[in-house]
């Protein structure tokens, strides 16, 4: 299970279908709260750093690897080899990546060669379009014309050691995932697969473990709103049989 | 007064959560290639993300294997941390045929990529360690497994449902871990506790 931070000028946002950001509060302080109840895995997003040709994440990344000891991954606004070298540097362990990897998919081959393949992982903003899903890019506002399961194989095959995959159509909505993407998804690839994108209840949780497949599941609005605590639905999930890190 | 825990620097990966987890625990940490220092200090890991091959010629470059060596002697804990672990194997197939430290009779292989989980093998799994009944999720990010000849010094394993590979190996005052303790959470952080408790 993991924390989907997304930030904005230091403050956590989230917002619905990537739009009408809320400002929440300080990210080190979610990012703190969430790892003593016991997450997986923080995902750090900069929500408008493709906008800006930036990420000033690396001081947020500095604090939190200080009182966090699970795996955190970086994204927004990767562009460069440099970029990278700089968010693994302040301690992040893997960057996802996605408007660059569009610009430039062999971005993706090289990162991989230099870091790795387990800390390059690939992000996908999927919207749905009359002949299956769309890849987007710079946070759901722009059209790529690619084909997601085209382009999931694709990462693939450049050395993506993950895929995230975010639902623009469910993100923050929280009503419940896009089950039948996600299976049409993990079935083209064998890296582990993220899903992201409509958790608002519990149920909603415990559906999408059951009706579909893939490895990790990363939550934003539910957290952040204190709908619900990593406890309770660690609880829940294993009440359920759910294969859950205890 | 605060105990010394060095991290041996031989230039492989990112090792700023093993320095903050140290901090947390309130000793002090230094990452040091020399010499005396780490003779010196009362206890010493050696870290380590990468190629078995480059990781070796980096410690011999510094003639850091005997060092480790004399550590090992003078009885102080020492802790081995994935890569770091691995070397302190009897050998590598990793690309070339490489000897590593032979503390450990055993030597280092790739994870089949056939048995249907994928390689590198990266994520949570539960560990069963040989003097616990307890079990409970690390942190791994491996290519390579060590095979241990003498199963004797097979401390903790991991069976994933499609694989059972080593996860600790204990001899002694040397312990090494497959996975991160310091990216497994409060369970990981215990680990590194009780090698502190140790000094």
């Amino acid at each position: 299970m993991i924390s989907r931070i997304d930030i904005k000028n230091e403050h956590v946002i989230k917002g619905i279908q990537f739009d009408g950001l809320r400002k929440l509060g300080d990210p080190n302080r979610f990012a703190k709260k969430y790892y003593e109840q016991g997450i997986d895995e923080i995902v750090f997003m900069d929500a408008v750093a493709s906008l800006y040709d930036r990420n000033n994440l690396s001081h947020i990344i500095r604090q939190a690897c200080k009182e966090i000891f699970v795996p955190i991954t970086v994204g927004g606004g990767i562009r460069t080899v440099k970029d990278i070298e700089n968010a693994l540097n302040s301690g992040a362990d893997k960057v996802a990546i996605n408007t660059q990897a569009i610009k430039n998919p062999d971005f993706i081959r090289q990162a991989s060669r230099i870091f790795g393949s387990q800390c390059i992982v690939g992000s996908i903003e999927a919207k749905k379009n009359e002949n299956g899903w769309e890849s987007y890019i710079d946070n759901g506002r722009d059209k790529t014309g690619k084909n997601i399961l085209d382009w999931v194989c694709e990462l693939q095959e450049l050395g993506a050691g993950e895929i995230l995959l975010t639902s623009v159509d469910r993100d923050g909505l929280q009503k419940g995932f896009d089950t039948k993407l996600i299976n049409k998804v993990s079935s083209k690839i064998s890296i582990p697969l993220i899903i992201s994108g409509g958790a608002g209840n519990l149920t909603h949780i415990t559906d999408v473990c059951k009706e579909a497949s893939f490895d990790g599941i990363a939550l934003g609005s539910v957290l952040h709103y204190d709908k619900l605590s990593v406890e309770q639905i660690k609880k829940t999930m294993m009440k359920e049989n759910i294969r859950v890190r205890a | 007064m605060k105990k010394n825990v060095c991290i041996i620097d031989y230039k492989v990966g990112n090792i700023r959560s093993l320095i903050n987890a140290l901090i947390s625990l309130n000793v002090n940490v230094s990452l040091t290639d020399d010499h005396d220092e780490i003779l010196n200090s009362d206890a010493v890991i050696l870290p380590g993300v990468g190629s078995f091959h480059h990781g070796m010629s980096n410690l011999l470059d510094k003639k850091l294997d005997q060092v480790i060596f004399d550590f090992i002697d003078s009885g102080k804990p020492v802790m081995g941390i994935c890569l770091g672990m691995q070397l302190m194997m009897k050998s590598s197939e990793e690309f070339v045929k490489t000897e590593g430290l032979g503390i450990f009779d055993g030597h280092v292989k790739k994870l089949p990529d056939d048995l249907g989980f994928s390689v590198p093998h990266i994520g949570w799994e539960q560990v069963n360690f040989t003097d616990s009944s307890e079990t409970y999720d690390y942190f791994f990010c491996h290519s390579y497994v060590a095979m241990l000849d003498n199963k004797n010094h097979m401390y903790a394993e991991c069976d994933n449902g499609f694989y059972k590979f080593c996860a600790a190996v204990m001899k002694e005052n040397v312990v090494g871990y497959q996975f991160h303790p310091e990216k497994s959470g409060k369970y990981g952080i215990k680990l590194i506790q009780s090698f502190v408790n140790k000094i």
